[in-house]
């Protein structure tokens, strides 16, 4: 099955998407062109590959994996996962689009343009990593870096419509001291606050592969910057569809949304010099989603048989994920520090 | 006519008085000092031979220690505590607030005394003059003068103590060292294993969040009253010293045998 690619009208190069213009740009003959302008000369790519329908979007491969595309500039042929929407030709390294994997139920409402480009989030990378200064000698290698990859990651993002109750006992205390005696004056009030709490873009990310502690940890992001979903946006980058439904991500969504309703009850008992809560109590009533993708720049780096991920927002330039620490150095430092402050003891104990 | 006769007596009378007030022992005793003799055996308590050997010993001790250093061997204070008589004797013999250390054996009244000046008041705590007098005392008791004061010729060498003390600090030191290392490799390591949070409060749309029930109702009213224990703290600690007549500062203790 043929896969669907953005060529220049120039030149005929590919053209993908740039986060620093934030247009597309062709980096053969370095023109660009802007959102609209694209979307008008490839409108025949949208409606393609929303006429083909998932089930037919693949060629079987014989061995019953229906994964099996062919680059529409090389030839080539192109083996992905089930979940791969957009990818590179290994052989032609020109940004491919695959052909019906986000159409019907798994095309995107939404797209967040990138905002970061790769030198920047390669900039911020080695600036933030840079200040761990116990990591593997080679953390910041050319060979490691090479890696940074940028990915249109599926998140579902829940508006919840919420009740939230909560009860305890605010105490006011005052003291004051007279002759030999302290006193110590408490009045106590029943605290009840019980309010209709709506949460919006709560996100979710819908791709069982990437860890969702990594994706929570490069919020938030600004849908105000979305885009309505085109698959130019998509070129010159990874993007998956989804593998994880709303239904099976909404328990995250939830303890979310519990987590930001207490804490917005709590927030609003004041007055009180301590407050011990008796009851509190958060019901989801109604939930509207969306299906949006949302831009990460992503990285692995392998150090002891472990594999350390990192991810960077493609908008925020926000990063997160563990760094790997070179027990070697630490062990180093730990007994430098001790035989410093050691001799520092012997000198004072002689001395003074 | 001037009365020769009167003269004389009222002279003799006064050069009597004069000879009273100076205390007879010292100046007896120092009139005999010659060059690094610093033991004085008033009470002739130690054999010739023993006399000589504590002389060499004392003198490679004060070099080694660099402060004056000397012993005292008496039956008769002169009417002065044993603290008066080691001050004075220490300050005549070797000047008011020189860095040295004297022992008075006092065979009288059984009270001996060290008495410290200069430096030596902080190197010789009053804890540590304690302990000396612990060592010797055993000596003296069993008549062994010479034992005793090689005894403290030995215990004046701060260095021993100095040393120990050196190594009881390096000690602490290093358990110090190692609860300080520890804690900050592991917050060091800590600080690698933690995710940046955001909190989900932000997706709250506080302009469409409408409180239905916001009460705070009165319940009870209580007051307690608590009596305040005050206490007078002592403050101790320092080491303990005082002036001589001379108006040298010494330090030092006594120790009845």
């Amino acid at each position: 099955m043929e896969t669907i690619q953005y060529k220049c009208p120039n030149c005929g190069g590919p053209l993908e998407y740039r986060a620093d213009i934030r247009e597309f740009g062709c980096e053969y003959c370095l023109s660009t062109f802007t959102d609209e302008e694209v979307k008008k000369m490839f409108k025949d790519n949208e409606s393609a590959d929303l006429s083909q329908n998932t089930d037919e979007s693949a060629e079987d491969d014989g061995f019953g994996n229906g994964n099996l595309y062919s680059c529409t500039s090389c030839g080539a042929e192109i083996m992905t996962d089930a979940e791969t929407a957009a990818t590179f030709c290994v052989y032609c390294h020109n940004p491919v689009i695959l052909k019906g994997r986000l159409s019907g139920e798994y095309r995107p409402g939404s797209v967040l343009p990138f905002e970061i480009n790769r030198d920047k989030a390669l900039e911020i990378f080695k600036k933030e990593m840079g200040r761990k200064k116990f990591t593997p000698s080679d953390f910041l290698s050319t060979q490691t870096l090479e890696k940074m990859t940028g990915l249109y990651v599926p998140f579902w993002l829940a508006d919840c419509q919420a009740n939230g109750n909560l009860e305890g006992i605010g105490k006011i205390i005052r003291t004051w001291r007279k002759g030999d005696y302290q006193f110590t004056e408490t009045k106590e009030y029943t605290v009840e606050r019980v309010a209709s709490i709506t949460c919006r873009g709560v996100p979710a990310d819908g791709a069982s592969k990437i860890d969702d502690g990594l994706m929570d940890a490069v919020e938030p992001f600004d849908y105000s910057k979305m885009e309505d979903f085109s698959m130019s946006y998509l070129s010159g980058f990874l993007a998956d569809r989804y593998d994880v439904n709303k239904g099976e991500v909404f328990p995250r969504i939830r303890e979310k949304v519990n987590t930001a309703s207490k804490e917005l009850l709590r927030a609003s008992v004041t007055g009180y010099n301590s407050f011990s809560e008796s009851k509190s109590s958060v019901n989801i009533m109604n939930t509207d989603w969306r299906y949006a993708l949302l831009p990460v720049w992503f990285m692995t780096y392998k150090y002891n048989g472990k594999i350390y991920e990192f991810a960077v927002n493609g908008q925020s330039g926000k990063l997160a994920g563990f760094a790997p620490l070179s027990k070697k150095k630490l062990c180093v430092f730990g007994i430098l520090l001790f035989l410093a402050i050691t001799l520092i003891a012997g000198l004072g104990g002689y001395f003074l | 006519m001037i009365n020769l006769k009167k003269i004389s007596a009222v002279l003799s009378v006064v050069i009597l008085l004069v000879f009273s007030v100076v205390p007879v022992n010292a100046e007896n005793v120092l009139s005999d000092v010659s060059e690094g003799k610093y033991i004085f055996d008033l009470d002739n308590s130690l054999a010739a031979e023993d006399e000589k050997y504590l002389s060499g010993e004392l003198d490679r001790i004060s070099k080694m220690t660099r402060l004056n250093i000397a012993v005292v061997i008496t039956d008769d204070l002169g009417g002065k505590s044993s603290q008066s008589y080691a001050d004075d004797f220490y300050d005549e013999l070797f000047g008011i607030n020189t860095d040295g250390i004297l022992l008075l054996l006092d065979n009288q009244t059984q009270w001996d005394h060290i008495s410290t000046s200069g430096k030596a008041i902080e190197l010789f705590s009053d804890s540590y003059i304690d302990v000396m007098f612990e060592k010797i005392t055993p000596y003296l008791k069993a008549d062994d003068y010479c034992g005793a004061i090689n005894r403290f010729f030995s215990l004046c060498d701060i260095s021993k103590q100095r040393t120990s003390r050196t190594v009881k600090i390096t000690l602490v030191g290093a358990v110090i060292a190692l609860v300080v290392s520890g804690i900050t490799c592991g917050a060091i390591a800590h600080g690698y294993k933690s995710h940046p949070k955001y909190s989900p409060r932000n997706y709250v749309a506080d302009n469409e969040t409408k409180f239905r029930v916001s009460n705070d109702t009165f319940r009870c009213q209580y007051t307690n009253k608590v009596k305040i224990e005050t206490s007078s703290g002592t403050r101790s600690g320092g080491s303990s010293t005082h002036t001589s007549r001379s108006g040298g500062t010494h330090g030092g203790g006594s120790h009845h045998r």
